[in-house]
């Protein structure tokens, strides 16, 4: 992909003294991955690339500037979270200078690392993913490599931004009865029994809540000891009640962008019930999270004519 | 030298499947399986490493019931296949600090109890360093029972503690033609760990002087996103909280992994926090590592494996603060 455009404007906002930072991306020193960037000087910005592995959602670091001025790449679910941090005061909107980038939608790193571990050269032009190293070549499709949250992501195009780079890609609308089919014709104890199998692996390191943009509690119900809400351990109710903790509290914020799963060190994919999460609320609420800079989530708002119908 | 062909090793391992004593790496973690076939094992360490064996997520310490206390120090006879070297030589590291003085008994008794066989490496993955540290050799035994080594059709011993000795009694004694070959496979697994080496000399002083350097840890770590990935997988990291948790008149006292990138992890009553900082909090995870703990110990807290570097989100590498401190 063309850096140069995202170098020259990085350069230049940097130089004019209008951010002191730019949050981006610059290459990892592993094949599939990349690593968050802070550039602070405009001979640095040299570094900064946006991939197909450019991940990680970054608009959680923008609350670590405090009282910065913050220059920020943003694919569609980074400005959605930015969005997000801004409805919920987290944020100053002024202070963020968004460089908005149409995702080209990220590659599913861990899938490409089955096929192929180590390679020494990565190759993604015409839909094709060519992989390589000394002793062998492998092929593959780019559209069977897709991240799945991309895959299914409806808002590719940044919703907010300062400045849009690259052409606009062509969206597409998110099929809950396609994507959440199996879900939900659940009877609610086999849901029971999926969301147990899977949550069940959890460590607790708290890589989810701590890539979330929108985990950004001083104080997590997880830690607070005073009351004590769960214990530490790894008792299955501990870790069940930590993750309907987290789940609910993203209900009407999530943005979809997937990075709990993508870092979790056990595989879990959270994707089925923060994504049913999403449903229930848009159903209802007609609300999706991030898409207005002025409309707070349902669930932090009361109006006479809420919808109840789905209050058991 | 001993050897035990595929088949004769399978049963061998199966005596302890039936009794419900062997462990090994099922979706890579250990966990107990009923055949060993179950066990699969690919190079360089896996996900998981050995260390949860003697020092469990989540262990409990003692029950009290009204006026009773109990110590559940029940029988942990564990059979675990396989570790790889640089595990064995963390098992050793997790010693030095469960095994000092005063001796932590529940450490203690699952060490007692526990036969690790080791296997030798043959191919190591891009991200192992683990001869950067002084005489670190991938064909030594450390911490582990039985050192073996994977022929095409068997297994050879290349070297067996007293306790796992009468383990691999009845096998078969055979040529010197097979240690040529070990050390052939040896010097070509050299060859390629040597290239990937890190400059350890004098790192716990470069690191030390580096404590107030702030550009250079924001540097390295300014990306940390404080989640336990990396100590959680490490296999010398110890940290642990204590907890008891009360179910009506019945608690349980547990001992649970923490972590020192948590923000808790040294919040003190008063409501002061002398690692209030993120960047604080990352580089006490390399100083403890790589300057504290071999000022103690004299060797590092780290065996070179690097889970680390594969395993964290954001692609912190332990190996550019060790060569740039």
């Amino acid at each position: 992909m063309d850096s140069d455009g995202l170098i020259e404007i990085a350069a230049r906002l940097l130089k004019n003294k209008e951010v002191d930072v730019i949050i981006g991306y610059k290459n990892g020193n592993l094949p599939y991955t990349t690593r968050p960037a802070f550039i602070k000087a405009p001979e640095e910005t040299d570094e900064l690339i946006f991939n197909r592995f450019s991940r990680i959602n970054l608009a959680g670091y923008i609350k670590e500037f405090r009282g910065k001025k913050v220059g920020i790449f943003a694919k569609g679910c980074d400005a959605r979270s930015i969005n997000m941090l801004v409805v919920e005061k987290q944020i100053d909107r002024k202070s963020v200078y968004i460089i908005g980038l149409p995702c080209p939608m990220m590659l599913d790193n861990s899938r490409l690392k089955e096929v192929f571990p180590y390679p020494k050269e990565i190759d993604i032009s015409d839909g094709r993913i060519v992989l390589r190293d000394e002793n062998r070549t492998v092929e593959l499709e780019f559209n069977e490599y897709v991240d799945k949250t991309c895959a299914r992501c409806n808002h590719r195009n940044p919703v907010i931004y300062d400045i849009l780079l690259g052409e606009p890609v062509v969206e597409k609308e998110k099929d809950y009865d396609k994507l959440l089919g199996g879900f939900l014709n659940m009877d609610p104890e086999k849901r029971w029994e999926l969301f147990e199998r899977e949550l069940v692996k959890c460590i607790r390191c708290y890589g989810c809540r701590q890539i979330c943009p929108t985990c950004y509690c001083d104080e997590c119900f997880v830690d607070c000891n005073k009351p004590k809400w769960l214990d530490k351990g790894v008792e299955k109710s501990d870790i069940l009640f930590w993750h309907i903790g987290r789940i609910y509290h993203q209900a009407g914020r999530c943005v979809d962008c997937g990075s709990c799963s993508f870092v979790c060190p056990v595989g879990i994919d959270f994707s089925p019930y923060l994504l049913y999460m999403e449903y229930v609320v848009k159903n209802n609420f007609n609300y999706e999270p991030g898409i207005k800079i002025d409309e707070p989530p349902p669930l932090q708002t009361f109006k006479k004519d809420d919808p109840q119908e789905f209050i058991l | 030298m001993l050897y035990i062909d595929e088949k004769g090793f399978m049963e061998f391992l199966n005596i302890f499947a039936k009794k419900g004593e062997l462990w090994g790496i099922v979706d890579n973690r250990y966990t107990r399986v009923h055949s060993p076939e179950l066990i699969k094992i690919s190079d360089g360490p896996q996900r998981f490493s050995p260390k949860e064996i003697l020092h469990p997520q989540d262990e409990t310490l003692m029950k009290f019931e009204k006026n009773e206390v109990k110590l559940p120090l029940e029988p942990q006879n564990k059979v675990i296949f396989a570790i790889r070297p640089c595990d064995a030589f963390g098992l050793e590291i997790l010693a030095q600090t469960f095994l000092q003085d005063p001796v932590d008994p529940y450490f203690a008794k699952r060490r007692e109890e526990t036969i690790f066989i080791s296997l030798a490496c043959k191919n190591p993955l891009p991200t192992c360093f683990c001869t950067s540290f002084d005489g670190f050799d991938p064909y030594k035994r450390y911490g582990a029972d039985i050192l073996l080594y994977k022929e095409e059709k068997g297994y050879l011993v290349l070297d067996v503690s007293e306790k796992g000795k009468e383990m691999v009694n009845g096998w078969q004694k055979v040529e010197h033609i097979y240690s040529e070959r070990v050390s052939e496979t040896k010097r070509s697994l050299l060859d390629k760990l040597n290239k990937q080496k890190v400059k350890t000399e004098n790192l716990k002083d470069r690191l030390l002087s580096r404590f107030n350097d702030i550009g250079f840890w924001e540097n390295h770590t300014m990306r940390c996103i404080n989640c336990g990935i990396c100590t959680y997988l490490c296999p010398t990291c110890y940290c642990f909280d204590i907890d008891d948790e009360r179910i009506k008149s019945r608690v349980r006292r547990t001992r649970i992994w923490d972590s020192c990138q948590f923000a808790y992890f040294t919040l003190e009553a008063s409501g002061h926090n002398p690692r209030q900082h993120k960047l604080s909090r990352t580089r006490q995870r390399f100083m403890h590592k790589l300057s504290y703990f071999p000022t103690t110990y004299k060797n590092y807290h780290c065996v070179g494996c690097g889970r680390c570097i594969i395993y964290c989100p954001v692609n912190i590498d332990i190996r550019e603060i060790i060569t740039s401190a």
